[in-house]
């Protein structure tokens, strides 16, 4: 999220003060001297906060009941963190302890304007609506603006697919999430959200399954935590580190984050909300030095807890893989959190949480196995580190770095070329034509001058995946025959042990013989035209927040969606860190969507980059009729509001 | 001076004291506001004022994991 300009974050809407908490008058809430225009004056005892550090009189008067518990909530109060943290030592370092926590985890706490008002800390603050009083949070501004690099990013497709309350049932945190739970007061010694009575509950909604005509729901209810078989992969993240920066400030850093999904054992089914057997369970960065810049053995009791952690993804699909069929979860062992998942030190801690061998479910015998045909794969399309340790060094083997190039500079694999693809390959902003892919002799040209030929097998990496992709569909399109995606990226080779290098791979003009796909690229008046077609299915490829109008593209006049597209965010195609999902799982993710390898798919984005990077993944996948809507959306909504003249 | 020359005068200074005390708390209020609200509701104003303005970094934004 973009940080608000100074002057924006306290700039007060006029309406604001036509309203209801308008008329109560500055001073009230936030003290300071109203009396002067001096503003070192005006400012002297301000409360910037006044809902942390004024709840009384601010609130208090008009919203008595809910500033009864607020105080309490678990928003406000962080009161989880320091059961969990005091609850891995055995009270002998207890001031240590609070002031590591208080320092490290005490500033993401927030109250009714952090909700109501602004935007919180972590994004830079200020007022989300010139200062006007919203009832109800909003879902980027608010909410996911700290909630957001697991929840947020999954809910809205920046991991994975996006949520299915979000593209189908376009629902807003708050539609789940109510003021009765916000608001509540916390149990005393709450380990964790769900101890929260009001916590909502999938069930709340989702009445009466096991009485339904699902027959895995009789199944399972009861004995398998919903999500199970109904989330996606998510992030885990991996120690948590903090200290001191160099002008004091206190900071966390986390180490690593990896991608997955793993099926744990509840280790206490009496929990109110949790009668099951097996759960999904996150690994929360809790390290067992996490607080050692304080002082030698911080957590001494740091088996007590377990650091895998019962998780609801934000991530919900109807239909997953893990529910296509018994035996995607029945007997696969890797999908069951075993011994092999965890560090050394974090054994102990999480012994109930494992999955032994003979408590992983048996595969059932007869099974109706799902209709996905991979026949069709262009396997040789996508190689591994190790097919590239090996071959790297062969004739005709380019390797091709996308990433940007400080990160080139401070350590490639030896050999790869440089190229940025989204500023090289396309045209500039302030073109006839912004973004656009340049024609495809200027593109055969730049890449010649890179040692780049037609008849070459390039291989190209990103740090993620969708750059790499983009730079793969342009390859195709410019009549390239053997070009791959490095599986895993730069992440995978480096820890892998494999070298980097930091100096400039000297390149030797190569000539690049054009041979143009033209077809795969098409304009608005092919969109226009096939908009109503059968067998034709126009996937929009955008995050969920934009195709649902929350945000748009910087260069977007107007937030939006071409009608009748399908929403697929990009990030359903490829995991973190360039990691990709089995042939299979793709393809019935978008079977699932109506996107089928027999249609003839048009792919766009907001610039074509997302769609490029789809169009790589989709003729991988074997789809033989791709097309990549190269103007996008914010070419689109300009075709559409001032017809008959490109770019006005 | 008669009573029914008096009643008058009195009752119009009573009505000038209301009213110019009645000013005087509308407008101590309207200053009031003015001071907070006129210079958060004028863009140009706190732009002028906040340019030189630098994000302060606060714990959250020290290296976030």
């Amino acid at each position: 999220m973009t940080p608000l300009a100074p002057q924006k974050k306290v700039l007060v809407s006029t309406d604001f003060t036509d309203s209801e908490h308008g008329q109560v008058g500055c001073s009230t809430c936030h003290g300071g001297n109203e009396s002067s225009m001096d503003k070192s004056v005006a400012h002297k005892g301000m409360i910037p906060q006044p809902s942390i550090n004024n709840l009384e009189d601010a609130c208090s008067d008009c919203h008595e009941e809910i500033t009864q518990t607020v105080a309490s909530s678990l928003h406000f109060s962080l009161s989880t963190f320091k059961t969990i943290v005091d609850s891995r030592s055995d009270g002998s370092n207890q001031e240590m302890l609070d002031m590591a926590r208080e320092r490290h985890c005490g500033d993401c706490h927030t109250s009714c304007g952090g909700c109501h008002v602004s935007r919180p800390k972590s994004v830079g603050g200020g007022f989300v609506d010139g200062h006007n009083f919203n009832r109800k949070p909003q879902l980027l501004n608010q909410c996911t603006a700290c909630h957001g690099s697991r929840i947020g990013n999954e809910y809205i497709g920046k991991r994975g697919q996006g949520d299915v309350h979000a593209f189908k049932g376009n629902m807003h945190c708050v539609a789940c999430h109510e003021a009765d739970e916000m608001h509540a007061s916390a149990p005393k010694n709450a380990k964790n959200r769900y101890d929260l009575p009001e916590q909502v509950r999938c069930t709340d909604c989702h009445k009466d399954l096991a009485y339904g005509s699902i027959r895995d729901h009789n199944i399972h209810i009861g004995k398998v935590q919903c999500q199970v078989c109904h989330s996606q992969t998510y992030t885990n993240c991996y120690s948590c580190h903090t200290g001191d920066d160099k002008e004091g400030l206190p900071y966390y850093t986390t180490q690593q984050d990896l991608e997955t999904m793993k099926i744990g054992l509840n280790p206490d089914n009496t929990e109110p909300g949790a009668p099951y057997t097996y759960m999904l369970v996150r690994h929360v960065p809790a390290d067992q030095k996490l607080f050692e810049h304080y002082g030698k053995n911080a957590q001494n009791q740091f088996d007590k807890i377990s650091n895998w952690k019962r998780t609801s993804p934000h991530n919900i699909l109807r239909k997953t893989w893990q529910n296509a069929n018994c035996n995607h979860c029945h007997g696969n062992r890797d999908l069951f959190l075993e011994d092999k998942d965890l560090l050394d030190y974090e054994k102990a801690a999480n012994r109930l949480v494992v999955v032994p061998d003979n408590r992983v479910p048996a595969r059932v015998a007869r099974t109706k196995a799902v209709d996905i045909d991979t026949s069709r794969v262009k396997k040789e399309r996508i190689v591994d580190v190790n097919w590239l340790k090996e071959n790297r060094d062969s004739p005709g083997i380019i390797v091709v770095d996308v990433r940007d190039k400080g990160s080139y500079d401070a350590g490639h694999i030896e050999g790869a070329v440089f190229l940025d693809p989204t500023t090289e390959l396309r045209w500039p902003w302030d073109s006839e034509t912004p973004q656009e892919l340049l024609k495809p002799d200027q593109i055969g040209d730049i890449l010649g001058k890179k040692g780049i030929s037609n008849t070459s097998h390039i291989v190209v990496y990103d740090n993620d995946a969708w750059q790499a992709a983009f730079t793969l569909s342009v390859l195709e399109y410019v009549g390239v025959k053997t070009f791959s995606f490095l599986k895993g990226g730069i992440q995978t080779w480096r820890l892998s042990g494999l070298p980097l290098s930091t100096k400039p791979t000297p390149v030797k003009a190569a000539t690049f013989d054009i041979k143009p796909r033209t077809e795969f690229v098409v304009d608005n008046h092919f969109i226009q035209k096939n908009m109503d077609t059968p067998n034709v299915v126009i996937v929009d490829l955008r995050t969920l927040d934009q195709s649902k109008k929350l945000a748009s593209h910087p260069n977007a006049l107007k937030a939006g969606r071409i009608p009748g597209s399908v929403e697929f965010p990009v990030f359903g195609l490829f995991m973190d860190h360039a990691d990709l999902k089995p042939p299979e799982q793709l393809l019935y993710s978008l079977k699932n969507r109506g996107i089928a390898p027999d249609k003839t798919v048009i792919l766009t984005c907001n610039t074509g980059a997302w769609a490029g990077a789809g169009f790589f993944m989709l003729r991988y996948l074997g789809f033989e009729d791709v097309r990549i809507h190269d103007a996008a959306w914010v070419g689109w909504e300009k075709f559409v509001r001032y017809p008959g003249c490109r770019y006005p | 001076m008669p009573e029914r020359i008096i009643k008058p005068i009195k009752l119009l200074l009573l009505l000038l004291l209301s009213s110019v005390l009645i000013s005087a708390i509308y407008l101590q209020s309207a200053v009031a506001d003015s001071s907070c609200i006129d210079c958060h509701t004028d863009g140009a104003k706190l732009t002028k004022n906040l340019s030189k303005d630098t994000a302060k970094k606060s714990s959250m934004t020290s290296g976030a994991g």
